[in-house]
């Protein structure tokens, strides 16, 4: 070789080169065994979500967006978020109960977000999100949308309120 | 039934329209049956302005929009500069009788009633491509103006101008102009949404804004866009 490399550079090079290595492979194993971000993957149709003609159904339309307890007594919260906004704006939720959270974009990529819970998701038009979580304190907590949609994003919020679990009403 | 430009049979209908008493349908649907879709989009982008034009003196929308889409009387909205995919979805909105909770939605259903989709997009087209109205005289609305950059968070209200565009210029796809839009359809528009008689704001994102807002708020909105139109538009 006409230049020197030292042999500690040597050493740093066949490190950083085996992290490049490593990083690749472990992306192309899991790429390989279809793997993708956590969640459940579920496609929608986004453009027609108000209508029953899409993709997915009307699970999301106007009528059907809300609380409901599904046939095995868990509460599904199932909201739509659009620009800019989650419908229902407001909702009521009890304490140390589970909760499966079901939300669509309507139109743009958006987030979810309630501070000092784990409810953080992210909401990709043309997919259902969906998490199942628990929130153990009472008290308001504001609902964020964390992933930039538009000019009214810093505006995009609601309200979800804890109560008690034996003052909930559905 | 077939009519012709200004036939006496057409003229008696519209009159004995505006004269039928207000019943306001349940709307039990969705909230308007357009979806933005690519087949949507494409039918948008096929919109002919030329023929628009034509339709417009035809079917007559200019004895009460205006020749251009600018309104000669307080009373009715002007549509020029509107954007197309606003005046496509009303268009379809009032023929699927999604705006008849009001006499004048239940006019405009019985005058779009025939119209096709092609028809509908030609006329978006031609008044989308018409300038927006010219300002009125401005008079100073300090409620107006915060609720149009600011909003209100603790009541929920975005600001307007996130979703109706700099200026009230609209937006893509159907997010309407309010600039220099007449003051009496916005007041008018803003109080059939908050008492539900106009609905075809899926999720009821419109409705639920009105319903927070006072009487003074609305007077103040009205006025401030209003003063808006081409010369500030355009800036």
């Amino acid at each position: 070789m006409a230049f020197h490399i030292d042999k500690l550079e040597k050493r740093w090079i066949y490190m950083v080169a085996g992290i490049v290595v490593m990083a690749w492979g472990i992306q192309i194993y899991y790429a390989a065994q279809g793997w993708h971000p956590p969640s459940n993957v579920e496609v929608i149709d986004s453009a027609q979500l108000h209508l029953a003609s899409g993709v997915g159904g009307d699970e999301f339309s106007e009528q059907n967006i809300g609380i409901k307890r599904d046939e095995n007594g868990m509460l599904v919260v199932t909201m739509v978020a659009a620009r800019y906004g989650f419908y229902p704006q407001e909702i009521t939720l009890p304490q140390g109960e589970p909760f499966k959270m079901r939300i669509a974009s309507f139109d743009v990529l958006h987030g979810i977000y309630i501070p000092l819970t784990n409810l953080n998701l992210m909401l990709v038009p043309g997919y259902v999100s969906e998490v199942t979580t628990t929130v153990n304190t009472l008290g308001d907590y504001p609902m964020l949308c964390h992933d930039f949609c538009g000019m009214g994003h810093a505006y995009m919020f609601g309200n979800v309120k804890i109560v008690p679990a034996d003052e909930y009403k559905l | 039934m077939t009519f012709t430009p200004r036939s006496p049979l057409r003229i008696a209908a519209v009159i004995v329209a505006l004269a039928l008493p207000v019943t306001a349908q349940e709307n039990t649907g969705p909230s308007t049956n357009v979806a933005w879709t690519i087949n949507t989009l494409n039918l948008l982008r096929s919109g002919d302005p030329e023929r628009g034009a034509k339709l417009n003196t035809k079917l007559e929308c200019a004895t009460c929009h205006g020749d251009t889409g600018l309104s000669t009387n307080e009373t009715w909205p002007s549509l020029s500069g509107q954007p197309a995919g606003y005046l496509f979805k009303v268009l379809k909105d009032y023929q699927d009788n999604k705006l008849s909770g009001t006499d004048r939605g239940q006019l405009m259903a019985f005058i779009v009633e025939e119209m096709t989709d092609q028809d509908m997009v030609d006329l978006a087209s031609y008044f989308a491509a018409n300038p927006l109205p010219p300002a009125q005289p401005v008079t100073k609305q300090d409620a107006a103006e915060t609720l149009d950059l600011l909003g209100d968070p603790k009541r929920l209200i975005p600001p307007c101008s996130v979703c109706h565009g700099k200026n009230a210029k609209g937006d893509f796809p159907d997010f309407p102009a309010l600039a220099g839009q007449s003051p009496d359809y916005l007041k008018r528009s803003l109080n059939n949404f908050r008492a539900g008689e106009r609905g075809n704001d899926v999720y009821s994102r419109m409705r639920l804004i009105a319903r927070r807002l006072t009487d003074e708020e609305i007077n103040s909105i009205a006025a401030y866009f209003a003063a808006k139109g081409t010369v500030l538009a355009q800036e």
